[in-house]
């Protein structure tokens, strides 16, 4: 699984980034509980659609749902580098993203 | 998907006002003094007056913004070095960033003024709060965190009393809540949006001027009319508006306008209210009403929310991939209101009805924050 692009979301919060991490197939179980490695994973398996938050030790929080192609990021400023590391680990497969505002 | 943020902008928008964008777009250009022979932004202007009781069209300035209104006004008043401003802790950054602009650039004060605990606001602040030094009120009609009515006809008749310049942000009351500009003495500026309740396309906005005629031109240019004059040619609107104006987008706002009339404002901000008292009359635990608007009066339909241990970013989040529920999270460009309310700096879950929202609907939202606040 690769990580396509990360797109900004406007959250209207000034101390934080949100980005949208798509990927180039949908989120499964098992990619989530990767993702979730180290760090805290809440599941909800109930709801319409399976939602997962997972706080991460690399200063990140991931949210979303299994089944869709994108999930959302949230981190502090200083801790850009930092996630765009733990992605490309988490998704060995990631290439580094050219056209990410964010990162740049 | 159901949509719940009307607040920020309408949507889906009525099939009239596609007509009439489409029409506009297809057909040949009809732009005064620029090409063809009709005036399509005339006939906007003048629908646009029937929510405001005036008989002038000329009165009737338009823009590509509610913001771009408000910075015409606070830099057409000319306001002198040193002067002061009463504004409210509920302003949009439409109002406080220019406010800010201004006063950083001319040594201006600003006076923000706060709700009373039970989320109204009371004109006898701005009273209290006038010096005289004081050049201008500048007040929200309706705050786009809380809903809450500022009390517009006091403070209109305070700032008449008072012989001062009152600028309104109408953008979220403008087609719910009327406001009567027909007999009024001192300058009056009432700046609007026409995107959101008046079912427009974005890139519209527009102001309208009650009282003496007193505003210098922020912006200079090309009117397509007394193509001879150095300056800005000094009648109205041609002296506040330069440049080619999005004529496909009036045409749509002039239709949107139309059917709020048809349907009146009245209507359309009962049936908002109602559906607002529907959920906050009956809110899954543990969520609350943020600043509750006093006796019920939700006409603009918005409504904030709080959880007390989920961010309102993740609980939006959660409605949209989860429910399909859009809704809008965060500060709402209104900060002062967050450290107001105390919801800075994760803001509120914003919950905004409109037209097209539906008891149902309000139904599956209930049970949607039921589930996530159980969650």
């Amino acid at each position: 699984m690769k990580v396509l692009s990360l797109i900004p979301l406007d959250d209207c919060l000034g101390s934080t980034h949100s980005v949208r991490c798509h990927l180039d197939a949908a989120m499964t179980e098992e990619a989530m509980r990767r993702l979730a490695e180290g760090g805290r994973l809440e599941y909800f398996p109930h709801f319409p659609r399976p939602f997962f938050r997972v706080d991460h030790p690399a200063h990140f929080i991931a949210q979303g749902v299994l089944g869709n192609d994108h999930f959302r990021l949230t981190y502090l400023k200083q801790y850009k580098d930092a996630v765009r590391e733990a992605l490309q680990t988490i998704f060995s497969e990631s290439e580094p993203c050219q056209d990410c505002r964010t990162c740049s | 998907m159901i949509y719940f943020n009307h607040a920020a902008t309408s949507f889906p928008r009525p099939p009239a006002v596609l007509t009439a964008i489409q029409a506009s777009l297809t057909q040949p250009p009809q732009e005064p003094g620029r090409s063809g022979w009709e005036d399509p932004l005339m006939e906007c202007r003048r629908a646009l007056m029937g929510l405001f009781g005036l008989e002038d069209p000329l009165r009737v300035v338009l823009t590509a913004s509610a913001t771009l209104a408000c910075n015409q006004i606070l830099r057409g008043l000319e306001l002198p070095p040193g002067s002061h401003v009463i504004t409210s802790c509920m302003e949009h950054n439409s109002i406080l960033r220019p406010l800010a602009a201004w006063a950083d650039q001319n040594q201006g004060e600003i006076t923000y003024l706060p709700l009373e605990e039970d989320g109204s606001f009371s004109s006898g602040r701005i009273r209290a709060a006038v010096r005289d030094s004081t050049r201008l009120l500048a007040f929200t009609h309706a705050s786009n965190v809380t809903g809450v009515l500022f009390p517009m006809e006091e403070i209109i008749h305070l700032a008449a009393e008072r012989s001062l310049p009152l600028l309104i942000d109408a953008s979220q009351s403008v087609g719910l809540v009327p406001l009567d500009l027909g007999a009024i003495s001192s300058p009056v500026f009432v700046a609007g949006a026409g995107h959101k309740a008046l079912q427009g396309p974005p890139g519209t906005g527009f102001f309208v001027m009650a009282g003496p005629d007193v505003l210098k031109p922020w912006i200079a240019g090309g009117t397509g009319v007394h193509s001879l004059d150095r300056t800005q040619p000094p009648m109205l609107p041609y002296r506040l508006e330069a440049g080619t104006p999005n004529t496909s987008g009036f045409a749509g706002l002039r239709a949107g306008v139309l059917q709020v009339l048809e349907q009146t404002p009245q209507v359309l901000a009962a049936h908002r209210c109602t559906l607002a008292q529907t959920l906050v009359g009956d809110l899954p635990t543990p969520w609350r009403v943020v600043s509750p608007n006093p006796e019920g009066d939700y006409r603009t339909g918005v409504v904030s929310l709080s959880h007390p241990e989920k961010s309102p970013s993740e609980v939006g989040l959660m409605l949209q991939e989860i429910f399909g529920i859009e809704t809008r999270w965060g500060l709402h460009c209104a900060p002062l209101a967050h450290q107001h309310l105390g919801t800075f700096p994760q803001g509120t879950l914003r919950i905004s009805f409109g037209e097209s929202n539906t008891l149902e609907q309000v139904a599956i939202l209930k049970d949607a924050l039921f589930q996530i606040g159980m969650s």
